[in-house]
């Protein structure tokens, strides 16, 4: 019996499993974003970095990057100052609504593959008041400036707001932040922004960049934070990332001093 | 639900037609008519129409066939003319009738040359001090494997046993008896003594015992009445006191939710008095809800359980409330660090008993370093989060925590054979979270209220009709609710104006359970006894979510759910021949919340005694769940653990346990072990990254459903002897989780995955001293860390840092341990004996990691680009450092 026992003790012991370690494996991260209409310009290739650091980019004599637009093959190339980051060098591949764009990464014996689907252009984009006088008294008032567009599929929308003309300076000389001059406005599948005064901090021309994107784009941007993401949902096979396509259309608006 | 309370109804109708009424005296108006049956039926009918007690020889008296056709006749009659030309004759004396062959030269004696009467001995066990019946003891013929146990209430019958045997019958916590079959006159009531009277009466040495691990495979016996004398972290602890078994997860400290054999805690049917507890503990899992004082009996099924229970997929804790006193008035009262607790149990004449029971933390208004201790390392999941409300941290808010519970239960004997109880819990938790701030003419303040807790009663009433039928139907409903009110206020007053805003975020999760009940056990003979019944259930659960500022109602989402569910079972228990056990049992379902909504659960068993020492034994099941609990890991969050009814969209569990094992008891050792293999399908689970990342930054689909399969092999090595009892319990396990969408779609180890396992318990009697030690070692428990990082470009000019997790659970934490020790001394201060004593947790302060949580910081890089770096910071978890704690009970 008591040799019994101690076999029991020591098999607890000595079959204590050992911890186990993870090392980073080379999984290829392909980042794009292609605007219908334009050449693509803006394909970015990497490897899965180390936790904290730097970019780990491939060598362009390791890995070949392909757009595959109607039917056809276009090798893209690295910019030569830019690691990582591919284009059409004859800017042949030039997307238009309805278009399937693919982008496939041969890398050692890894394929990587993702495609998305170019929208519709936004249409209508329109806003009611194109110059809006204000003074800093304004700014809490709860005043919103509206922009519409038509929307009666309940497509996917996001965009940007940002500062093109100099600034004329701040509204309020006393509190105004500089990251101001670009804000994001939230995905909708709405027909209108509703945009709070007080988002603005400087008086000038703003341009209203209105995007029309896919669901791979708006999975990808589900993390509430923005910057940073646990785990993402990525459109990528075989790889990780997002590849996305998409139309956008443009407003400018003024705020003068009223 | 009419309908199937109609079946449920029409069932005891069934029972109670069956069974005949029970007179006093042997009748002399005796009327029978039966052609060519067998005399076992003749005799059947006799003793249940007329209430008597005829012992014979089944096996015989179903080989003679006869006829009878009698009026109005005398038992000598009837017994003339039935017996006639069959070999056998008669005695009666003032207790029964005995059937017996008639004295031949050539028949069959016994050592003596008297002729061996077999019969059948009814009766019933109580506890010698409290008059309480004891369920569940083990009857068995001394020194064969024949035997039986006693029912819910106490009573057993044994068939055919020779007069010469001797019974002994067996207890946990109390001293076994040995009774002379040929002694047996009556109707028997066995009294025995309890282990722990003899202590206090005399103060000698006693055998304890804790653990008792029956026949039939994954099911072990808990003595509630040694709990005392394990160590505690304030309260004594029954579901602390139960994870120091093998197969049962002792690591997780902060949950007395019982992980048995690799499952979650939801996957647990935990009973008391028959109504079913969602709630089962205190403080966030530091105590369990159930006060040790109001407890008679634990029943503990680790896997392979049999058709009595169902609707949870992995086991079965069956907690019997105790009925109180039946002699005398006793009292405990008792303190520790943490809170009070009292209980009475008083006769009321010779029928009636109640029990009251109750317990408070008094937390609220003395906060002693013990709590601090505990509320800090309950809180530390995320105080380091940046969680903010009104500039205020979480670990700026204060917390304020009590809890209580109450058992009551009142019990009426209307009869011998009647048994009618009343039974009363209600349990709750309360933690305020509060903090102030003013600043010249801004007053800001937070008052959050999160409230949860379980209530529930059951009406029984229990029949033995006789020595063949026992019934008992039960009316049982089970609340449990959580609430939680975020409320926030900031207020301008300058004297001249004054502003004010304020918000309010409430939850509100209630699941219902409302169960009409009806068990039936027939045991005709002694190769056979079924137990069978049916259960009409309605389910609820509701889920409210309400958002609102000033006196608007920004946002109100309410989610119900009613079920309704009806079960049948019956479940067989054979023995063909006296070493071998066979179960074999159905249970159905319906429930009208899911399409195809029948579901069958076959149940097989066996245990087979190769000798007196040694036995083997398995099981065989298949299982299903209608309710699955969410688990909520962050506590400051104010979104409690909630329950959800399957219903099509959220799945049901079902899972299928394989059990096999040995015994082998000698002397006082005994060594058991059994392997397990258990698949479950469906499960429902929260994303398994929740614990350990913010939630904000996790995508937003964190339901999903996979399956799990755990195996494994649990040794359990008891011995008790005089003073001393201990064990040491060993277990071998793996638990992988397999869900789609997950980990590539390839399996990985589950979160209660614990390869290893060691336990030992010690408790020793040393006179006045109580004495007990616990030592529990368990290797490493997964965790998920991500293991790369990348950066995507976004529209808005504001890059996403993603932390890349490349594999679920695949790194693992140090391994665990701890010591407990416990010293309790007992002495006499005029009526009362009072114990006091020392208990401290984890003695040699051993830092064990709960969970290591990540964070990621995104900042600002000088080259103008913004937020295009962030850095991965981690942080462990730890759970309890050495914790001391002092304890002193009176007992009346």
């Amino acid at each position: 019996m008591k040799h019994c026992v101690l076999l029991l003790i020591l098999s607890a012991f000595c079959l204590a499993c050992s911890d186990s370690e993870t090392t980073i494996d080379d999984k290829v991260i392909l980042n794009g974003l292609v605007h219908t209409g334009q050449p693509v310009q803006d394909i970015r290739v990497s490897l899965l970095s180390e936790i904290n650091q730097p970019n780990r980019y491939i060598d362009p004599s390791e890995v070949l990057v392909v757009a595959f637009w109607r039917d056809e093959a276009y090798l893209l190339t690295e910019f030569p100052d830019e690691p990582g980051r591919y284009f059409d060098p004859l800017s042949e591949v030039i997307p238009e609504p309805g278009d399937l764009v693919s982008c496939v990464i041969f890398y050692e014996s890894d394929t990587v593959i993702s495609g998305s689907i170019a929208p519709e252009f936004p249409r209508g984009l329109n806003m009611p008041f194109q110059t809006i006088p204000l003074n800093a008294e304004d700014l809490n008032s709860g005043v919103q400036i509206p922009v519409l567009w038509e929307n009666p599929e309940a497509a996917f929308y996001t965009g940007k707001v940002v500062l093109v003309s100099d600034s004329l300076g701040p509204i309020n000389p006393f509190e105004f932040n500089e990251d101001d001059a670009l804000f994001p406005l939230p995905i909708t599948t709405d027909e209108a922004y509703l945009i709070d005064i007080d988002r603005f901090s400087f008086y000038g021309t703003y341009a209203l960049i209105l995007y029309r994107v896919n669901e791979d784009y708006v999975q990808f941007s589900r993390a509430e934070g923005g910057e940073v993401q646990f785990q993402q949902n990525s459109n990528v096979a075989n790889g990780a990332g997002l590849f996305s396509v998409l139309s956008s259309d443009t407003i400018f608006f003024e705020l003068i001093p009223g | 639900m009419r309908s199937n309370a109609f079946l449920a109804g029409f069932l005891l109708f069934f029972c109670l037609s069956a069974s005949p009424s029970i007179g006093q005296d042997a009748p002399d108006n005796i009327t029978i008519e039966v052609k060519d049956v067998t005399l076992d039926e003749v005799l059947v009918q006799l003793m249940e129409r007329y209430d008597l007690l005829i012992a014979y020889d089944v096996r015989k008296a179903r080989e003679i066939t006869v006829s009878i056709d009698v009026k109005n006749a005398s038992i000598d009659e009837v017994l003339d003319e039935v017996l006639a030309d069959t070999g056998l004759t008669y005695q009666k004396n003032a207790q029964g009738i005995i059937i017996k062959s008639k004295p031949e030269p050539d028949g069959e004696d016994n050592d003596n040359g008297q002729a061996i009467l077999l019969k059948s001995v009814e009766g019933r066990i109580q506890d010698e001090q409290t008059g309480e019946f004891l369920p569940y003891a083990t009857i068995s013929l001394k020194g064969t494997s024949q035997g039986a146990s006693s029912n819910v209430d106490g009573w057993f019958t044994i068939h055919n046993v020779p007069d010469t045997a001797a019974l002994v019958i067996d207890y946990l916590g109390f001293f076994p008896q040995e009774i002379k079959v040929g002694d047996v006159n009556d109707k028997l009531t066995i009294a025995l003594k309890s282990q722990s009277q003899q202590l206090e009466e005399v103060i000698i040495n006693y055998d304890v015992v804790a653990v008792d691990v029956k026949s039939d495979a994954g099911h072990l016996v808990f003595n509630p009445r040694e709990v005392t004398g394990l160590p505690n972290l304030g309260e004594v602890d029954v579901f602390r006191s139960l994870q120091l078994l093998p197969g049962i997860s002792a690591t997780n400290e902060t949950s007395t939710g019982l992980v048995i054999r690799g499952s979650t805690p939801d996957q647990n049917l935990i009973l008391f008095d028959g109504f079913s507890v969602f709630q089962v503990d205190h403080f966030f899992g530091v105590f369990s809800a159930f006060n040790h004082h109001a407890i008679k009996d634990i029943q503990v099924y680790k896997g392979g359980f049999d058709a009595r229970y169902g609707g949870r997929t992995s086991a079965v804790v069956d907690i019997t409330g105790k009925s109180g006193n039946r002699n005398k008035t006793s009292a405990n009262i008792g303190a520790n660090l943490i809170s009070f607790n009292g209980s009475v149990e008083v006769p009321l004449g010779d029928k009636w008993t109640v029990l009251f029971a109750a317990r408070r933390a008094f937390t609220d208004v003395i906060r002693s370093g013990l709590y601090q201790n505990l509320i800090e390392n309950v809180r530390n999941n995320d105080t380091d989060s940046p969680q903010t409300r009104l500039g205020f941290t979480n670990e700026d808010l204060i917390p304020e925590f009590r809890f209580f519970d109450v058992n009551a239960k009142l019990s009426f004997r209307p009869s011998k054979r009647d048994e009618l109880s009343f039974s009363f819990y209600g349990g709750e938790d309360n933690l305020r979270l509060f903090a102030a701030s003013q600043e010249e003419f801004l007053f800001s303040n937070i008052n959050d209220q999160l409230t949860w807790g379980n209530t529930g009663v059951s009406l029984r009433w229990a029949r033995q009709w006789n020595a063949k039928w026992h019934s008992q139907v039960r009316l049982a409903v089970s609340e449990y609710e959580n609430r939680s009110s975020l409320f926030s206020r900031i207020t301008f007053d300058n004297g001249i104006d004054s502003l004010g805003f304020q918000s309010e975020s409430t939850f509100i999760n209630n699941v219902t359970d409302a169960q009409l009940t009806v068990d039936v056990e027939w045991q005709p003979n002694e190769k056979y006894t079924a137990v069978f019944g049916a259960s009409s259930q309605g389910n609820e659960t509701s889920l409210v979510t309400q958002l609102s500022e000033q006196d608007d109602t920004l946002s109100n989402t309410e989610f119900d759910q009613q079920g309704e569910i009806f079960s049948f079972y019956w479940q067989n228990y054979y023995r063909p021949i006296p070493n071998l056990k066979l179960n074999a049992g159905l249970r159905y379902y319906t429930i009208d919340l899911i399409e195809n909504n029948v579901f069958f659960e076959p149940r097989l068993g066996f245990s087979y005694s190769i000798t007196p020492e040694f036995s083997l034994k398995g099981a065989w099941g298949r299982y299903h769940q209608f309710v699955n609990r969410v688990i909520n890991n962050d506590v400051n969050d104010g979104l409690p653990d909630f329950w959800l009814l399957a219903d099509g969209e959220v799945p049901q569990k079902e899972s299928e346990h394989w059990v096999a094992g040995f015994n082998y008891t000698k002397d006082k050792w005994s060594i058991d072990i059994e392997a397990y293999h258990k698949q479950t399908d469906q499960v429902l689970d929260f994303l398994p990254l929740g614990r350990y990342f913010p939630a904000e930054l996790l995508p937003n689909d964190q339901f999903v459903v996979g399956e799990s399969r755990t195996k494994g092999i649990d040794f359990l090595v008891t011995r008790s002897t005089d003073n001393y009892t201990g064990w040491l319990g060993y277990s071998l396990s793996e638990a992988e989780s397999l869900f789609l969408g997950l980990n590539d779609n390839l399996p990985f180890p589950a979160n209660e995955d614990q390869r290893h396992e060691f336990k030992t318990t010690h408790l020793v009697s040393l006179k006045r001293w109580k004495l007990s030690a616990t030592w529990v070692y368990a290797s490493s428990r997964p965790f998920t860390a991500p293991s790369g990082q990348f950066t995507t470009p976004t529209l808005t000019g504001e890059p996403v840092i993603t932390f890349s997790i490349e594999s679920v659970n695949a790194q693992r934490l140090p391994d665990y341990h701890r010591m407990d020790i416990s010293a309790g001394y007992t002495f006499d201060l005029g009526k009362w004996s009072v114990e006091s004593g020392l208990s401290v947790y984890n003695l040699y302060d051993r830092r064990n990691i709960k969970f290591t949580r990540f964070d990621a910081t995104p900042f600002t890089v000088d080259d103008g680009i913004l937020r295009d770096q962030a850095i991965l910071s981690s942080f462990d978890v730890e759970l309890l450092g050495l914790t001391p704690n002092i304890f002193v009970n009176f007992k009346l």
